[in-house]
């Protein structure tokens, strides 16, 4: 019976029997085709058709045409006159200002401490109820290069506002699903050393600007006795935080332990200059119905979905090797 | 005394760096002209584009990479659009001949202590500009052996924080200003002591609050002596300096949260402007009805300029996201027609008259608009000044067309009334 027949039947009973008799037929006939696929793929040997690639979010991913090509003069010379070039010309130390929103709950507490100890080099300080715009003169003339404020709703860190001093540009944040080391199984004791940072998968112009804010956190040079290993991993415009300690176990094998905290940012906007809502000039906003495209990101490039487990562990012996 | 001479060998030592830091031309971009904008760029480029083949050229090679290049603003010398002015973020100025196919700096004297540079207006042989400090200077320059003389004419000091500047073309002598907690000025160049208007700041609001008075934005309306501004918070005013009200004649509050970036008066409008805020609406205002009219969608950040072409009925911004958008101010979607990507952020455009919609109109496959909708539009568009009078004669010709198939069609109608209402008595 096909299945155009099949909800004209007016008991539910009957109408549902007819419906697994049909579910099973077609998984049948299913796993038939797939035999015989693969009978003629042995027995064709070379000369077999190639496999199809299952569709993806990604790989139908509508192309944007900002991709950033590393090897473009103009480009280069964007990047070269950018408000983050004097950390990669290594003119600056990172120094970090961390702070909440005011009057903050136990969880986003811990949760700034814990980035403390990820970020080397930076601060945890009480908001007392004072506006951005007063901290960021005094941080700059303290020779902070960057400012961190978690913002928190119900007791749940969910927003973050990174400025990098002492010219912009600012960041805002969406923050989702932050666990803390407590939260976690199976943690490692984090370390002193100095991390190695891996930014992947920011790949477009936006993308581009926002990695370099990112492991402009982080200083120049990596301690790599520690094994430390910070990933920012951009999927789908959704940037994933993990902090692991990497162990290489022969030649081939490469062992992982998450030392924690975990978070997955969504960028909310970027500014030119540092925090200023109200008068500041946005050089990308989220706009809500900007394009009812799911396949259309800002950010990122396509990958495949491995497991971001699996991805680090790729990307760290691709460093190795 | 001592501290004079080492000012002076310092100056002197900058104006030989910038020497070395000269433009120079790029002769490959010059055979695709003329372009249908050009757009200038934080990086220090002066861009041609093509808005149908979506490309676009560098005019100019930089050798070193300074911010001191950025440019921040542009104008025609004419209407011939032959000659580009542009003004970078240390104050100096270049002009670069699309004819002639070469840049040569105009020795104007400047300062860091004049602060960054805002605008730049030019008329004929006179050159306006303007910086953030408040000094607006007027030179005269002339051509002496392929090298360019200025004068200083008029110095204006028109007080701190200036955000911007405009000159006016239909009567060359006036020249605007305003800035934040600067309110608006309007100057006489041959009087440049007093400002001949200058505005008064609007009511206290219903808390009796004043107002922060912040023109982010101004321009001179379209051949006449009013003044159309925008301010921080998103005020759009309308000024008219022939009345002794010195307060706006119309203040339109608009719903935007963030500064107007850019302005612009739709030309042989019926008092039309377009705004563009730093959170990157953009949004068409009706001054007669006192209310925005249409919202245009497509910017993903921060506008900076917009520009309107002389004839046709079109319009294209610039955006710090490095994108170059045309839209069509009448399209009922209100989606872009086009856009093209620039590589970096763009400060400035300019529109060149050359262009017409028949290149873009391939590009418009959402919009329900059609080439003979377009060409019936630029026809019916009043004073149209750059046609020759046979293409007017065609105009016109097209347009009786039109006429007379509504007149017969609203006459047929007429008469079947009339003929209705025999029968009845």
């Amino acid at each position: 019976m096909s299945d155009f027949t099949m909800p004209k039947i007016k008991n539910k009973q009957k109408r549902a029997e007819v419906y697994k008799q049909f579910k099973k037929e077609k998984r049948k006939a299913q796993i038939e085709e797939r035999k015989k696929r693969k009978q003629e793929e042995k027995a064709m040997g070379d000369k077999a058709p190639p496999k199809k690639v299952p569709k993806t979010i990604e790989n139908m991913r509508v192309p944007d045409e900002t991709m950033v090509d590393p090897s473009n003069k103009e480009i280069q010379r964007d990047l070269a006159l950018d408000e983050m070039s004097p950390y990669f010309n290594q003119e600056t130390t990172p120094k970090i200002l961390i702070t909440t929103s005011d009057r903050p709950k136990k969880k986003t507490n811990s949760f700034c401490k814990e980035l403390r100890k990820v970020i080397p080099n930076s601060f945890v300080k009480y908001r007392r109820g004072l506006d951005l715009k007063k901290i960021i003169p005094q941080a700059i003339s303290r020779d902070f290069t960057d400012l961190i404020v978690i913002n928190e709703d119900a007791g749940e860190p969910n927003g973050m506002v990174l400025c990098h001093l002492p010219n912009g540009p600012t960041a805002e944040f969406k923050l989702m699903n932050a666990k803390l080391v407590k939260e976690l199984k199976r943690v490692g004791e984090m370390t002193e050393h100095y991390p190695e940072i891996n930014i992947h998968n920011f790949n477009t112009r936006l993308g581009v600007t926002i990695g370099r804010m990112l492991s402009c956190l982080f200083p120049h040079r990596p301690n790599y006795r520690g094994r430390r290993v910070v990933t920012f991993h951009n999927q789908r415009d959704y940037i994933f935080f993990r902090h692991h300690r990497y162990e290489f176990k022969n030649a081939e094998r490469v062992a992982l332990q998450e030392l924690g905290p975990r978070f997955i940012l969504r960028l909310r906007s970027l500014q030119k200059g540092t925090f200023d809502s109200k008068y500041g000039m946005y050089e990308w906003i989220h706009k809500v119905n900007s394009h009812n495209l799911k396949r259309y990101f800002e950010e990122h490039s396509p990958c495949f979905f491995m497991g971001l487990e699996m991805e680090i562990l790729l990307l760290i012996r691709i460093e190795c090797n | 005394m001592a501290a004079s001479v080492s000012n002076m060998s310092g100056t002197e030592e900058n104006q030989a760096s910038r020497i070395m830091d000269l433009p120079t031309i790029n002769r490959q971009a010059f055979q695709h002209c003329p372009y249908d904008i050009y757009a200038g760029c934080v990086t220090g480029y002066v861009k041609g584009c093509h808005m149908s083949s979506k490309s676009h050229q560098n005019l100019n090679e930089l050798n070193n990479v300074s911010a001191n290049h950025e440019i921040k603003s542009m104008c025609w010398n004419d209407f011939d659009e032959s000659v580009i002015f542009t003004g970078q973020r240390d104050g100096s100025i270049f002009r670069y001949s699309i004819t002639n196919e070469d840049v040569v700096p105009v020795p104007i004297e400047f300062s860091g202590e004049m602060g960054i540079f805002r605008n730049i207006k030019s008329h004929d042989d006179l050159i306006i500009s303007a910086f953030s400090k408040g000094i607006v200077k007027c030179n005269r320059v002339t051509m002496e052996n392929s090298n360019l003389e200025s004068q200083l004419y008029v110095d204006i000091d028109a007080g701190t924080d200036l955000y911007c500047m405009d000159h006016n073309r239909h009567f060359p002598s006036s020249i605007l200003t305003g800035g934040k907690e600067n309110p608006l000025k309007i100057w006489d160049i041959s009087a440049p002591k007093e400002p001949i208007f200058s505005a008064k700041n609007v009511k206290n609001d219903w808390l009796n609050l004043t107002v922060p008075v912040w023109v982010t934005k101004a321009e001179f309306y379209f051949q006449s002596d009013k003044v159309i501004t925008g301010t921080a918070k998103a005020h759009i005013r309308l000024y008219d300096p022939s009345t002794p009200q010195r307060r706006p004649v119309i203040d339109i509050e608009s719903k935007e949260t963030s500064p107007i970036t850019a302005l612009s008066v739709r030309p042989n409008s019926n008092f039309q402007v377009v705004a563009g805020t730093g959170k990157g609406s953009l949004v068409l205002v009706d001054l007669r009805k006192k209310s925005v009219v249409r919202n245009y969608k497509g910017v993903k950040g921060g506008v900076t300029d917009i520009k309107f072409h002389p004839v046709h009925p079109y319009f294209v911004t610039s955006s710090v996201d490095r994108h170059i958008y045309c839209f069509d101010p009448d399209v009922p979607k209100q989606a872009k027609c086009s856009s093209v990507y620039l590589y970096s952020q763009i400060n400035c455009l300019l529109f060149s008259s050359l262009w017409s919609p028949s290149d873009t109109v391939k590009l418009y496959d959402k919009s329900d608009v059609t080439t003979e909708n377009i060409l019936d539009k630029n026809a019916s568009s009043p004073h149209n000044e750059f046609d020759d009078e046979e293409d007017t004669d065609e105009v016109w010709k097209s347009l009786d067309v039109v006429q007379t198939k509504r007149k017969h069609s609203s006459s047929n109608e007429a008469l079947h009334k009339l003929k209705r209402k025999k029968k009845k008595s």
